[in-house]
């Protein structure tokens, strides 16, 4: 009897991963335990144990070749030569009806439009209202939203557009909002040739100079896709605002330099930064929640994700119960965490269910910045590098070291004013860092 | 073609129908002796005698049921309420018993019964003899539902509704019956179902019916002057609706408004609306505008009567609104 190996669910936002490389061939002898292949998820790449036994009689998926959560990977047979045809058959046509029940109604195959003298040909082609027999086709190329963040047109308009094959980011409305009518479709006049459209930059070629390298079109990597996915949703489904608030760092230089002069250890400004913030969550744990749709989790506990820049996208390592370790544990992790990160060894448990994200950009030379949340949690504090600046102390000009942090908070669980009793309240830690001793 | 005025027409066609079948009569409150109360039925008992024009007692539930049961026995009776406020009383009959009779009866019994009288706003008579029934038996399956414009109309609807195999509801406008117009001679019906463009247009299709297509008439006047053509659509009968009519009116103007005497909140014009909002969404070029009753019982007072009902300068701005020129 036959085994199928499914692709594992490796994460709960886990859609589809690739099977990265196989670790045995056809015909291995697998037993439980046995690693079979890495699959890279959207977040990292891990290794795929068996769980049962077998002859590895047939790989379904390549190395390199994506495939569903839940689809037939592989197939494990009790008998090196069993004839798996049939089964075979019946498994890849469950998988291919799963994929279409999925995908739900395929859209009938319209034919390619012409671009039109306004678009540059991009975007999905769409069938015309009316049938005949011969449908025209229409250009739909992304809508430059006006009010309320959409194109406003009346229904005719629209259909009209899509008839003549007229963007209708192209077509300014004199209707109620800037709503397009019948009128300004028909009074619509294509931009003149030669007007600035999208396309390549045409730049002069020298002689000696090496010829401009071609336009690469990348494929998008497993993270790329989730980071897209996600980071869309989060800003098209939070009301987000941002409060910045500036550091004098004299206290921290100082604390540092000590703290480094202790062997073995290298406590970075993010370590200090991640140790405070904990400690202010403590105080305010409303900053420590999720919205839940119709209720608010306020998180027992304190674990903070820090972002971390890793080949071909970042990752959110989590340092867990941050407020009870103590600032060499922190660094100790966070330098552990951001190796294996960049290795792409991390564990599902090592990157989800944080509750609060710090991203630090100062190592790059940016002064401030505005991080986007990742929900479901209620905020993140960008951090921006430690700039010198001159401020008048009773009148006398002196130079010390700040730092800026923004707060981005999800305004349905936090109000202005939390957000600035918040990032005072580590304002204060941060400025007088010997209370993290405490 | 004579002239005359709407009750003229309808009297023209009861009788000629009387004449034509035996079996249609006319019983309600006032229509014989008094010749009714709007002189609608004048001269009608003195043609047939008092079987077939019977002056009935008030008693809306009792006659109504009458007939009903007259129809159901082979009588093509046409009853008249002397308002259609009044029909609230008879609300039973007409519902449980005209209009599902046939359903229930597994097809055994027709109802070829008429109901006419006057419905909607009077000059100045108040809450109680103000209502609009259209939306009210509209909603009910089983009944039809004829409301003219005009005279010509009127004679050709009514003698289509007696004609009719299935419950008729008839609906008139006190405000409407002297309205003059020429009327063909013979039979001339109008098809139960068929709409009418009274006004030709591109710019905007403005749906009324009853008393309110005189209102919307002006108010194409008005809206000519400002260079806006105006469609007018009659649908005469108002269940089931002429939707080729209007779907072809549509098309060509893309934009409408639709006016009626009743209230707005679940008026008929919600369902005409919501028709054309169904079949016709990619041919709208803005929201369809409606114009209606407020949502208030009729008042006594003119000044307050005139502001509850639609009026002529309400029709033109709506209009307006829809063709973009507000």
């Amino acid at each position: 009897m036959p085994t199928s190996m499914l692709m594992p669910s490796l994460s709960p936002t886990m859609e589809e991963g690739v099977v990265a490389k196989w670790l045995v061939k056809e015909g291995d002898f697998i037993k439980p335990g046995t690693m079979l292949c890495s699959v890279e998820t959207d977040k990292t790449t891990v290794d795929y144990e068996s769980m049962d036994e077998g002859f590895l009689r047939k790989i379904v998926v390549p190395g390199g070749s994506p495939a569903k959560v839940n689809q037939l990977i592989a197939v494990l047979t009790e008998d090196k030569n069993e004839d798996i045809t049939q089964y075979l058959e019946k498994a890849l046509k469950k998988d291919q009806e799963q994929l279409a029940a999925k995908a739900g109604p395929k859209p009938a195959p319209t034919p390619a439009a012409a671009p039109s003298a306004a678009s540059n040909g991009s975007g999905p082609a769409r069938a015309s209202y009316t049938p005949g027999p011969a449908p025209r086709v229409a250009v739909a190329p992304e809508p430059v939203p006006s009010a309320g963040g959409r194109v406003l047109a009346s229904p005719l308009a629209r259909r009209m557009a899509e008839e003549a094959g007229i963007p209708l980011s192209g077509v300014a409305g004199s209707g109620p909002n800037g709503r397009i009518i019948r009128a300004d479709v028909e009074n619509y006049k294509p931009p003149a040739k030669g007007a600035k459209t999208e396309g390549p930059v045409q730049r002069p070629l020298y002689g000696s100079l090496a010829p401009i390298a071609p336009t690469q079109d990348l494929p998008l990597n497993m993270m790329r896709k989730t980071i897209g996915k996600r980071l869309l949703e989060s800003t098209q489904s939070m009301p987000v605002f941002y409060a910045t608030m500036k550091v004098d760092m004299g206290a921290i230089n100082g604390l540092r330099a000590q703290l480094n002069r202790a062997p073995g250890y290298k406590v970075s400004v993010n370590d200090i930064v991640v140790k405070a913030t904990a400690f202010a969550l403590r105080e305010f744990p409303q900053v420590n929640s999720s919205y839940m749709g119709d209720f608010i989790r306020q998180n027992a506990n304190i674990d903070i994700c820090v972002a971390v820049s890793i080949d071909g996208g970042l990752i959110t390592p989590i340092v867990r119960d941050a407020d009870q370790k103590g600032l060499g544990l922190i660094s100790t992790e966070i330098k552990g965490l951001v190796a294996k990160a960049k290795a792409g060894k991390l564990a599902p448990d090592e990157y989800q269910g944080g509750t609060f994200t710090v991203s630090n950009l100062g190592m790059y030379g940016v002064d401030e910045f505005t991080a986007i949340i990742n929900p479901p949690q209620a905020a993140i504090l960008a951090v921006g590098g430690i700039q010198p600046e001159v401020y008048l102390d009773n009148g006398v000009a002196k130079q010390r070291d700040v730092m800026k942090m923004t707060l981005s908070s999800d305004h349905r669980i936090i109000d202005g004013a939390l957000a600035a009793q918040f990032l005072s309240g580590l304002k204060s830690l941060l400025e007088n860092p010997v209370w993290l001793m405490l | 073609m004579a002239v005359m005025e709407m009750k003229e027409a309808i009297n023209q066609a009861l009788k000629e129908e009387m004449i034509r079948d035996e079996k249609v009569f006319i019983l309600g409150e006032e229509v014989a002796e008094y010749n009714g109360a709007y002189k609608v039925t004048k001269g009608l008992l003195d043609h047939f005698g008092p079987k077939r024009v019977i002056d009935t007692p008030i008693s809306e539930t009792g006659f109504t049921g009458l007939a009903v049961g007259a129809a159901m026995m082979g009588l093509r009776p046409v009853v008249e309420f002397m308002s259609f406020n009044f029909s609230f009383v008879a609300f039973d009959q007409i519902i449980s018993n005209a209009a599902k009779m046939y359903y229930m009866s597994g097809g055994l019994f027709n109802i070829p019964m008429v109901m006419r009288g006057p419905n909607g706003a009077g000059p100045r008579v108040s809450s109680q003899h103000s209502h609009n029934v259209e939306s009210l038996y509209a909603h009910f399956p089983g009944l039809r539902v004829m409301s003219p414009s005009n005279p010509a109309d009127a004679k050709g609807m009514l003698k289509s509704a007696i004609r009719c195999n299935d419950p008729v509801i008839f609906l008139e406008n006190e405000l409407a019956y002297s309205l003059k117009g020429e009327v063909p001679d013979g039979d001339n019906l109008v098809p139960i179902g068929k709409g009418d463009i009274k006004r030709e247009g591109t710019d905007v299709t403005i749906i009324a019916w009853s008393r309110m297509m005189s209102l919307a008439k002006a108010a194409a006047e008005e809206l000519a002057k400002e260079g806006i053509h105006a469609e007018l659509l009659d649908p005469r009968t108002l269940k089931p609706l002429d939707m080729p009519l209007i779907a072809a009116s549509v098309k060509k103007t893309n934009r409408v408004v639709v006016v009626e005497e009743g209230h707005y909140f679940c008026g008929l014009g919600s369902q005409v609306a919501e028709s054309i909002y169904r079949d016709l969404f990619d041919y709208l070029d803005a929201p369809i505008q409606r114009i209606a009753q407020g949502e208030n019982p009729m008042p006594y007072a003119a000044n307050l009567e005139a502001a509850t009902l639609p009026s002529v300068e309400k029709i033109v701005m709506a209009a307006k609104q829809a063709a973009y020129r507000a």
